[in-house]
């Protein structure tokens, strides 16, 4: 045999060896994924995200895997694309609500039983609550689920989650992939202009669908998928969730007024402020719908104590002008701390590497949140 | 460059392709790779490391037996090794003027513990007349930089590598490589750092950063601790070993399934074993180790000895009382009676518990964090980091611990002599490619913990 076919030969095998060592790691991540391992060893993430003609993203309808960036659990996204059990429809004597928010609704921190969502529904009964959720869910991203998706639940109450400081990203943030508020006509209106783009084009083709496709069906799929969102050569330890520094105990005179001032600001805008339009269009969606609609807001101080009154009356006069009612949902929390500090201890209710209040809920957080809202919901709903 | 990452996958790739086309060259072009390779550790670092190369070189083509030669690249060695790695814990007022005048914070460099050690060991045998001198400047500067085991050993002698780096620069002949046996070394170790390392990590982390709530958990975190650092260790000294076979330089071995050890001599013939015999040879046996001396000084050279390879680790007191109660274990063990229970299964088990027990003092950030967590461990103190909150928890976690320790054994018997037959009998492009595949994707695997190896911060 020549050299040259030799050297040949001699490829082909290792190209043979490198498809076979390629299996074996996609089997290897399998068989872990079927055991109790997967709680410990390697697994690849799930990758749960298809690009959206309105929110410009979406949960994937059946994607299922585990997730492992914070806490490890198995995830199952439903058939019309929630992270939510499937949806009863023929249950017509239940109590609907939508609700919508962002990564700390979306829960995947934990198991689904465990989500403050799923709490609800078992204290409350004849109550369903219907999960629009989703990772970084902005404020714009969020009135663009409900218009689009969350009308079509025929809901009591809608309940959005809302980060305070998502409201501050708006205008700032380059939130290509995704509606945003943009100055229309001496107001806000959303804008949709991140369907042009070509990371978009690509995700809706062809190309693109066969790379979900193999995403939803191949673990090496995901693991690639992981490396390329984390960095093909990350220079530091890429553990950098990003650790919340607010000390929740001690409340400044200063912290406070900062951010008692950027509600003044709010007012002070008038109708071109971006928080006031998206009360605007989350009360007109109410008003369309026959709905009513409650904002259990986060972040809405620098920290929290029990001078908040003044703070809350204020926020409330503004949201009573669009007939939204509200919860504080980080007051609610340290007033039930304080209140049950056995069953809801600060230290146990700080989540994952967050501190009280901030941060993805762990599962006591989802219990002290269902508690929160399950008084709120069942004053609102009369139930 | 850390071993478990893309970057040192693509860079290892592109020096094995270049050493298989220009295998003439394949000495410089090791020594070129090598220096690329601690360029990427710093400049501060690579100017130290050549710094220290120069000093050791030109001061060891003098004349070999002068003993006072010796003291003079000693003290040199220690003093440049104790600036970057003790000043702060033997002078730390003058140590943090100092970083205010600089107006920065010099960082320790990386892997000056393993290459300090072992250009000493390299003078010390020169004078000792038991090494042939290295007179070739580039010659001693691949002794030093070797880039597969410059940060974290194994700390490789002269008479070891010298003849193999002599046939690298000055002979055409390469010898035989079974490449599957380096693979499977490397696919050994990324195994054991990216599968096990990195898994256990923040579950130990946890348990040490929060006192443990329970005797389950504080026993289970430093078992896990145990594991942690041993496959971290290891995993970096297997494709250590491996990368450097592939390319021709035979390495050491470092360790051998040290929990398997029944006593603690056993222990450190499996564990570290290059700096153990560095210790040894180079410590305890000068200072008298070994002879027969009066009780109270061969106890003495013990706790020394074993207190300086405490503090090797690091410069903090729970290094050294690490390295002091080893001494003293070791010391105690050889008074033990032996009877039918040496080796025995209870044996090893009281030894593996005394392990468990000093792991802590290495791994807690102080001595009274130390001291908490092991009245934790005998149920005399509490804290509130619970693992295992029901019996069916604790059974899953007791039978999760022993496939770790059945994960030693299955490595027993990987090292035994048929399977190495069967390795060189597959030393094929179809396996090699299995291995290679096997690495890569173990690298590309993004992970939870993802942490530098432990050692690299000795």
């Amino acid at each position: 045999m020549s050299l040259s076919r030799l050297t040949k030969q001699n490829h082909l095998h290792l190209l043979l060896g490198l498809i076979v060592g390629s299996l074996i790691i996609e089997c290897s991540f399998r068989i872990i994924e079927l055991t109790l391992l997967w709680k410990v060893l390697p697994v690849a993430e799930i990758s749960l995200f298809k690009p959206d003609y309105y929110s410009g993203y979406r949960f994937r309808e059946n994607a299922e895997g585990i997730w492992t960036t914070e806490n490890r659990t198995k995830i199952k996204i439903s058939s019309i694309g929630l992270r939510d059990n499937e949806i009863n429809n023929e249950l017509s004597d239940m109590y609907r609500v939508v609700m919508v928010g962002d990564s700390i609704a979306e829960a995947l921190q934990v198991d689904l039983n465990d989500t403050f969502q799923a709490l609800l529904e078992k204290k409350i009964k004849k109550l369903e609550v219907i999960n629009l959720s989703m990772s970084g869910a902005v404020p714009s991203v969020q009135v663009a689920l409900m218009k689009h998706y969350g009308t079509n639940f025929n809901a009591n109450a809608m309940l959005y989650i809302v980060d305070a400081g998502d409201f501050d990203k708006i205008n700032t943030q380059n939130s290509s992939g995704f509606p945003k508020y943009m100055p229309y006509k001496e107001s806000y209106s959303l804008d949709y202009s991140f369907r042009d783009n070509a990371n978009y084009q690509f995700r809706t083709s062809k190309a693109g669908q066969l790379i979900y496709w193999m995403l939803s069906h191949s673990r090496l799929a995901l693991i690639a998928n992981s490396r390329k969102n984390r960095g093909l050569f990350p220079k530091k330890n890429i553990q950098n969730i990003n650790v919340h520094t607010n000390n929740n105990e001690s409340c400044s005179a200063d912290l406070q007024a900062t951010m008692n001032s950027k509600w003044d600001l709010m007012n002070s805008y008038g109708s071109e402020n971006v928080r006031n339009v998206f009360l605007r269009d989350i009360a007109a969606i109410s008003n369309k719908n026959s709905t009513k609609t409650i904002l259990a807001m986060r972040n809405i101080h620098g920290c929290i104590d029990n001078n908040s009154q003044e703070l809350h009356e204020f926020v409330k006069k503004i949201l009573d002008g669009y007939d939204i009612d509200f919860v504080d949902l980080d007051y609610e929390l340290y007033q039930l701390s304080n209140s049950y500090p056995e069953r809801f201890p600060k230290d146990k209710l700080k989540g994952f590497k967050s501190s009280l209040g901030y941060g993805h809920l762990n599962e006591k957080g989802h219990e002290a949140y269902s508690e929160i809202l399950k008084v709120k919901l069942k004053k609102f709903l009369m139930l | 460059m850390s071993f478990n990452s893309l970057v040192f996958f693509l860079f290892y790739l592109l020096i094995f392709f270049l050493v298989k086309r220009i295998s003439k060259y394949r000495g410089v072009i090791l020594l070129s790779g090598s220096l690329l390779f601690y360029f990427f550790a710093g400049i501060t670092d690579i100017c130290l490391v050549i710094f220290s190369i120069l000093i050791n070189y030109f001061l060891s083509l003098k004349v070999t037996e002068n003993k006072a030669r010796l003291f003079l690249i000693i003290f040199c060695n220690v003093v440049i090794l104790s600036f970057f790695k003790y000043r702060y814990f033997f002078v730390p007022d003058i140590s943090y003027q100092l970083d205010d005048i600089f107006n920065t914070k010099i960082l320790l460099p990386l892997g000056i513990s393993f290459y300090t050690f072992q250009i000493l060991s390299y003078q010390i045998d020169l004078y000792r007349k038991k090494v042939e001198q290295i007179k070739s400047l580039k010659e001693f500067s691949f002794f030093v930089l070797f880039f597969p085991q410059v940060i974290a050993g194994p700390i490789v002698r002269a008479n070891k590598l010298f003849p193999q780096i002599k046939n690298l620069f000055r002979s055409n002949h390469s010898r035989l490589i079974i490449y599957t046996f380096g693979l499977l070394l490397c696919v050994q170790g990324v195994v054991k750092k990216v599968v096990f390392a990195d898994s256990l990590a923040p579950y130990s982390d946890a348990i040490f950063n929060n006192t443990p709530a329970d005797v389950f958990t504080a026993w289970l975190g430093s078992y896990l601790f145990a594991f942690q650092i041993y496959f971290d260790f290891s995993g970096y000294c297997d494709i250590a070993i491996g990368a450097a076979y592939i390319l021709g330089i035979k390495l050491p071995v470092n360790f051998r399934q040290p929990y398997l050890a029944v006593n603690p001599r056993d222990f450190w013939k499996r564990w570290h074993i290059t700096l153990s015999n560095w210790i040894r040879d180079y410590i305890y046996i000068p200072l008298g180790g070994g002879q027969n001396k009066k009780i109270f000084f061969s106890f003495l050279i013990l706790i020394s000895t074993m207190m300086l390879a405490g503090l090797w680790h690091g410069a903090n007191w729970t290094f050294i009382v690490w390295g002091a109660i080893w001494g003293g274990y070791i010391y105690f063990s050889r008074y033990m009676p032996k009877n039918r229970l040496s080796g025995s299964l209870i044996h090893w088990f009281f030894h593996f518990s005394i392990v468990l027990l000093l792991w802590v003092i290495f791994r807690s950030s102080s001595m009274s964090d130390a001291l908490t967590y092991i009245q934790v461990m005998f149920g005399f103190q509490h804290g509130n980091y619970a693992v295992g909150l029901n019996h069916v928890d604790k059974l899953l976690i007791v039978l999760g611990c022993s496939l770790l320790m059945f994960a030693h054994q299955i490595e027993k018997i990987s090292a035994s002599k048929k399977v190495l037959f069967l390795v060189k009998k597959y030393d094929n492009s179809i396996v090699h490619g299995i291995l290679i595949a096997i690495i890569f994707w173990l690298l590309v695997y993004p992970g939870d913990s993802n942490t530098p190896f432990i050692y690299f911060r000795f």
